[in-house]
């Protein structure tokens, strides 16, 4: 993979799940997030961003052992008890000793 | 017995949630207005304590928050037992019925205003300290002592919360600066108290009518647990207030805290604490049985609830 070549590992997941796993995709290596609110709609319903119920995109640009490690802590730890989803995709960037 | 006009404005936002209308608070501008409640209930409290003294306080306060213990440890078996739910859901939604509700005050205090009753100040010192114990119980029902419950984390989400962080803050500010010093304050944080909270109820309405599909799930041993619980709870808060020499209205705001389930500090500690419990049934039941039975039977019907008491010790 040249410097260039990263993944993106992205998580969708209810809100009380972020200062739970932020500190956990530092420690699995990843250089830094980017967090956003999120709505839609999926197997445990609806989120409609509205008080009390919002949910939240964290997404990492890191190489892809970290991605690999990511995946797996979200998979054993909190996929089981907490509504939400994860991916990662092939990610082209500039500057890529950033990550 | 008689029905606040903030309740009416909940059952607007209700009616308009039910109707699919597309009327919402913003996050924003819900997070604005309990921040305003919080320090407006904290203000007030505060302003009158600066006429108290601290050992006046400890006393009751002790007292209050030990009794508090009582609805979770009480709730759990009957989840467990007649409820046939498993314990995590059990727990968690036990830690919601001891921990307390700050809107449910409010409309308490609006109510009283209206009919002209006072109450202690030292209730909205007892706000600060109802909510957490609670939730720790629950946790310990779930779990036991756990090295895996992040306790830490659990610790600061509810402690440094803005609820406590709030209502502690204002209590100081009332309880340093007076009633003379703050008066501008008043006009702003006690005049406009009840314009506020009907704008903060007609949001509570359409989130209410968004839980009605929870409500579904949750069958009907919650829906009645989310009554029953609360009038029960209201009956001891009536019999401690009196026992500790409270007046008619400070047994009343004993009897709505005892009575009122946590729908906002509880499921974010639950989440962190509990996350085998499903959050859907004990937000369902808190917020969508017990919060609107409160505000529009509870509070009117506990306050008779008290009246009827004092009367009957007066004959006594």
């Amino acid at each position: 993979m040249s410097d260039n070549q990263t993944k993106l590992v992205v998580l969708i997941c209810e809100e009380a799940l972020e200062p739970i796993v932020l500190p956990e995709f530092l420690a699995a290596g990843a250089k830094g997030y980017t967090v956003c609110d999120a709505r839609g709609c999926g197997t445990r319903g609806v989120r409609d961003a509205r008080w009390l119920s919002a949910n939240v995109r964290i997404e990492a640009l890191c190489r892809e052992p970290v991605a690999r490690r990511i995946m797996e802590m979200i998979e054993t730890r909190y996929s089981d008890n907490y509504g939400l989803v994860i991916y990662t995709v092939d990610a082209t960037v500039i500057r890529g000793d950033k990550f | 017995m008689s029905i606040d006009p903030v309740v009416g404005f909940f059952g607007l936002g209700l009616l308009a949630g039910l109707l699919r209308s597309d009327l919402k608070l913003s996050g924003g501008l819900s997070d604005t207005l309990s921040i305003y409640l919080l320090i407006a209930i904290g203000l007030k409290g505060g302003i009158e304590l600066s006429h108290a003294t601290l050992g006046q306080l400890v006393v009751p306060v002790l007292i209050a928050v030990l009794m508090s213990t009582i609805t979770p440890l009480v709730a759990f078996p009957i989840l467990r037992r007649l409820g046939r739910l498993v314990r995590p859901d059990a727990a968690s939604i036990a830690a919601h019925y001891g921990s307390v509700s700050v809107v449910t005050f409010a409309v308490g205090t609006s109510y009283l205003s209206r009919v002209g009753v006072d109450y202690e100040g030292y209730m909205s010192v007892l706000l600060v300290f109802l909510e957490f114990p609670a939730l720790i119980i629950g946790v310990l029902l779930a779990k036991g002592i756990n090295r895996d419950t992040q306790w830490r984390l659990l610790a600061h989400e509810v402690l440094a919360g803005k609820a406590i962080v709030l209502l502690i803050g204002a209590l100081l500010i009332g309880w340093l600066w007076g009633a003379e010093s703050s008066g501008a304050l008043t006009r702003f944080y006690g005049d406009m108290f009840k314009g506020f909270l009907s704008l903060f109820m007609l949001g509570m309405g359409v989130v209410t009518a968004s839980r009605i599909d929870d409500l579904r799930r949750a069958g009907p041993f919650l829906i009645g647990f989310g009554i029953v619980i609360p009038m029960l709870s209201a009956v001891g808060g009536v019999l401690i207030g009196m026992a500790m020499g409270l007046s008619l209205g400070g047994t009343t705001m004993l009897s709505v805290q005892y009575a009122s389930a946590s729908y906002i500090a509880a499921p974010a500690a639950m989440r962190i604490a509990i996350p085998e419990a499903n959050p859907a049934l004990s937000l369902g039941a808190s917020l969508g049985v017990t919060f609107p039975f409160n505000v529009v039977i509870g509070v009117p019907l506990y306050h008779e609830m008290a009246k009827w008491a004092y009367r009957l010790q007066g004959v006594a």
